[in-house]
């Protein structure tokens, strides 16, 4: 409970900031707090599975004060919550693996291709009815299965969840995509469905009548044109404006109330099912019996935080990479990487004294990694991290330390000089705290804000809000870093059309960008194959005779007219995901109310999840 | 490999079945494709350049209209109307609120000022100031309108900053915000994904671009008959769920 500690020590310097720093401070808005991971790496090769704490503030400051029954004291209960929702302020939340959610992210994009492909077919073959419907429904003319590949793991840096203090260090400040952005749209736009026929042929039949159209013609008498009716070829004669009309809207209808709420149902089946379907059975399989062969089972454990919908929250699943990293290399290589993200971000924001700060931080973190018990037994792991860490940290650190005076002292092993410079560190922040001699102790180096500030949140808040920032790892990463990633999915209402008009990537406009994108609007128009033809009329010696004739159809070919609404509106929530990073005693961005309740409309579709898990978790 | 050419024949056939339109066109000779790149410049392409995103609306109908002149001169499909969107008069929208309900979709400080006029409408239409995007505007709305019940679908930023001016209501169920992405403030979110800004008034949809002004001021834009009755279709349905979400708010506090 190291989070939670620190987080209620420092009520009083929070005060104080509070009142420095007018404006919605941080601890006023925080509500959902990543509390405490518990790997307890030991106990999976008891056949327990690794959780997270997350807890609800509001609902820990109310059980702190203590139990209140409203009856025999009505006053002192006023603008408190309930006594029992005040104990429910703490909960688990058990990982999965970030392959697994990746998956499931595949599906989602595959059911909303499904969707996307009954939509379209079926209002396009309602209207050109009967050509589409023998092409498609009754000889089943078909192209190859929507198959999405993985989606690619992007982090997501919500400005939700972000102190307003480091947002406004990081102006211009970027986000980064949803992990989704985009992603709502086929991967071809092939001319011919991708889905099987009885996804959109469902009661549809074979329309001979009404006659849609009389063709347009060109009379041409020998060889040379003498007529054509106006617009010839790219417009009929005449259209039967209201029967098409009349199909496209039936077709939308039927879309709509049929093939959208499927849509919802599939998601949230996708969504809030564990895989596999009985985690109990999945566990005592993996026949895990010592570190080294702990892997990174696939294995996919939803909490609905209140679930998916709009307005609803978010299922939100805390993932790992794997379970004990195994490869020293890729280990080092993923902890480089992190290594950079951090310091250009410290860069940006810290002052000199703080980028000192960052060296004995991070040392400190890797440090606590390499000597994890779970590396025991694996060979090479700890040395290769160990050398590769020193060589990163020495020698500018103590490069660094030598040009701050109160930093001066601090010599020995490399142990030694991160101890001593944390603690001079510590002094640097007690007298900006006191308004001290600040000068004296950085030597002439601005310091104008506590290092660790007045907040309630543990560690030293921008070196912990900086972790929003750090990839999905590996559980011993997670714990020496003191942060963990979540997956999250949640539903967005868009007005748009089909494909999305907006999927295209304005940053990098070129040839090919532009091209695929116009052919996505193009091949999903709305449009009535027409057959305009050419009467040939011929004096020929069969014997002398006039011959007038249609040409046959490839001669004239089909001509697209477009019908209203020319192109798909859609107005609607869909399902994005993302992944995001949440440092230790911080703010879980997107969710919303009480992790395990599932919103009413969702009921029915997932199991009782926390009686699932509860063997899984020991409680 | 069997199977991938019989993919490869299905998949080409509609593109086959074109192959004498396709040659009728005029693909030969340079001086004749540079006329078709001259055509094609006719369109005003660049002005695909310039879209300017803030406003959804007018992108919409900046691409329409240059894909559907290109689409007449190279491809030879001239079948599509000139315009899929067209400015619709204020009062129109106007007179649309006074019957059945309401539905605004979209984020910012346009939304804001769409509410705020509302807000005007629905506590008796005196002369004030609304603000836009933090400018005073001073605007006299008409008063006595009765509103029966309004849904605003915006980001968490604006639904939050609304939900405050909404207190000054009698009626608190008049309006009902509806945030986008979690409980806090999430403006990238909803930059990138809430869509066309949209007001649903009278059963009708109509986009908005709005201008440094009040929204009687603003351009706003409707389809044709046929287009607006089909997205009219969705807009409905999609206001049903959209009561859900409002109906969840209370649900998840």
């Amino acid at each position: 409970m190291r989070a939670m500690r620190a987080l209620f020590a420092l009520p009083l310097l929070g005060l104080a900031l509070a009142e420095q720093n007018p404006g919605p401070q941080y601890q006023d808005w925080t509500k959902y707090l990543l509390s405490q991971p518990d790997y307890r790496l030991e106990q999976v090769l008891k056949g327990k599975w690794p959780y997270l704490e997350v807890l609800r503030k509001d609902r820990l400051r109310d059980y702190q004060k203590g139990p209140c029954d409203p009856q025999k004291d009505p006053n002192q209960c006023k603008d408190r919550l309930p006594w029992a929702e005040a104990q429910a302020h703490e909960f688990r939340l058990p990982m999965s693996s970030l392959e697994a959610t990746r998956e499931v992210a595949k599906d989602l994009r595959k059911a909303w291709q499904r969707f996307e492909e009954r939509y379209y077919w079926r209002v396009i073959t309602a209207l050109n009815n009967p050509a589409f419907y023998l092409a498609y429904c009754t000889f089943g003319l078909k192209g190859p299965d929507l198959d999405p590949p993985l989606p690619e793991v992007k982090l997501n840096i919500p400005s939700e969840s972000l102190d307003t203090a480091m947002l406004d260090k990081l102006t211009p400040f970027d986000p980064g995509k949803m992990a989704s952005a985009g992603l709502h749209s086929l991967d071809r736009y092939l001319p011919i469905p991708q889905i099987p026929r009885e996804d959109f042929c469902d009661g549809l039949g074979m329309e001979i009548l009404p006659i849609m159209y009389i063709p347009g013609f060109k009379v041409l008498i020998q060889g040379t044109e003498v007529f054509r009716t106006p617009g010839y070829p790219s417009k009929p004669l005449w259209f039967n404006w209201d029967a098409a009309d009349a199909r496209v809207k039936a077709a939308m209808e039927h879309a709509w109330q049929k093939y959208y709420p499927e849509y919802l149902r599939e998601v949230a089946e996708i969504l809030l099912k564990p895989r596999p379907s009985d985690p109990g059975s999945f566990l005592s399989n993996l026949g895990i019996t010592d570190f080294a062969n702990l892997g990174a089972p696939k294995v996919y454990l939803p909490i609905p935080w209140r679930g998916h919908l709009l307005n609803g929250g978010a299922v939100v699943a805390p993932v790992y990479t794997e379970m004990v990293p195994r490869d020293p290399q890729a280990l080092w290589r993923s902890l480089e990487g992190m290594w950079n993200t951090y310091k250009g971000l410290i860069d940006r924001t810290g002052s000199e004294v703080e980028k000192v700060y960052y060296y004995v931080h991070f040392y400190r973190s890797a440090r606590t990694l390499y000597n994890s018990r779970a590396f025991y037994g694996i060979p090479g792991l700890a040395d290769t991290l160990k050398q590769g860490l020193v060589r990163l940290i020495e020698s500018p650190l103590r490069t660094l330390t030598q040009g701050i005076p109160v930093l001066k002292g601090c010599t020995g092993s490399l142990d030694q000089v991160a101890d001593c410079a944390a603690s001079a560190l510590m002094l640097v922040d007690g007298a900006v705290k006191l308004k001290g001699e600040v000068d004296k102790l950085t030597g002439g180096k601005p310091q104008d804000e506590p290092v660790k500030a007045g907040r309630e949140s543990p560690g030293l808040w921008k070196y912990e809000e900086a972790k929003r920032w750090l990839p999905p790892a590996s559980l011993p990463v997670y714990e020496a870093f003191g942060y963990t990633s979540f997956f999250q999915a949640m539903n967005i209402l868009e007005a748009t059309n089909i494909p999305d008009m907006r999927n295209i990537d304005l940053s990098q406009i070129n040839a090919s960008n532009w091209v695929g994108w116009a052919w996505s609007q193009l091949s999903r128009l709305i449009v009535y194959w027409h057959v305009p033809i050419t009467i040939d009329i011929r004096i020929e010696y069969c014997p002398p005779c006039v011959l007038a004739y249609p040409s046959p159809p490839l001669e004239g070919p089909a001509q697209p007219l477009g019908v209203p609404p020319y192109t798909l509106p859609f107005v609607a929530e869909r399902t994005h995901w993302r992944w995001v990073s949440v440092p230790e005693g911080y703010e879980i961005p997107g969710v919303k109310g009480t992790p395990y309740k599932v919103l009413g409309d969702l009921g029915g579709i997932a199991p009782d999840l926390s009686a699932l898990y509860r063997p899984l978790l020991g409680r | 490999m069997k199977r991938w050419l019989l993919t490869a024949v299905v998949a080409l056939s509609p593109a086959l079945a074109q192959f004498d339109w396709l040659s009728n066109l005029d693909w030969g000779g340079i001086s004749n494709n540079l006329q078709r790149v001259g055509a094609v410049m006719s369109c005003n392409p660049q002005s695909l350049s310039q879209l300017d995103f803030s406003q959804p609306s007018l992108v919409f109908r900046g691409v329409y209209k240059v894909t559907k002149c290109t689409l007449c001169l190279t491809l030879k499909m001239c079948g599509f109307p000139d315009d899929m969107l067209y400015p619709a008069s204020w009062n129109e929208v106007l007179q649309g609120f006074n019957r059945g309900d309401i539905m605004i979709v979209g984020s910012g400080a346009g939304v804001e000022a769409i509410l705020d006029y509302l807000i005007l409408i629905a506590k008796g239409g005196t002369c004030q100031n609304i603000s836009y995007g933090g400018v005073p505007i001073y605007t006299c709305p008409p008063g006595g309108m009765r509103i029966s019940k309004a849904y605003v679908v915006t980001d968490t930023t604006t639904a939050r900053r609304l939900k405050e001016k909404l207190k000054s209501l009698n009626d608190p169920n008049l309006f009902k915000v509806v945030g986008v992405g979690g409980e806090r403030d999430s403006p990238e979110l909803a930059r990138v994904l809430l869509g066309l800004p949209l007001v649903w008034s009278g059963g009708k949809p109509y986009l908005f671009a709005p201008g440094y002004s009040t929204p009687d001021k603003w351009l706003w834009l409707t389809f044709d008959g046929p287009v607006s009755s089909k997205v009219a279709l969705v807009v409905n349905i999609a206001t049903r769920y959209v009561a859900d979400a409002a109906r969840r708010e209370e649900e998840t506090r």
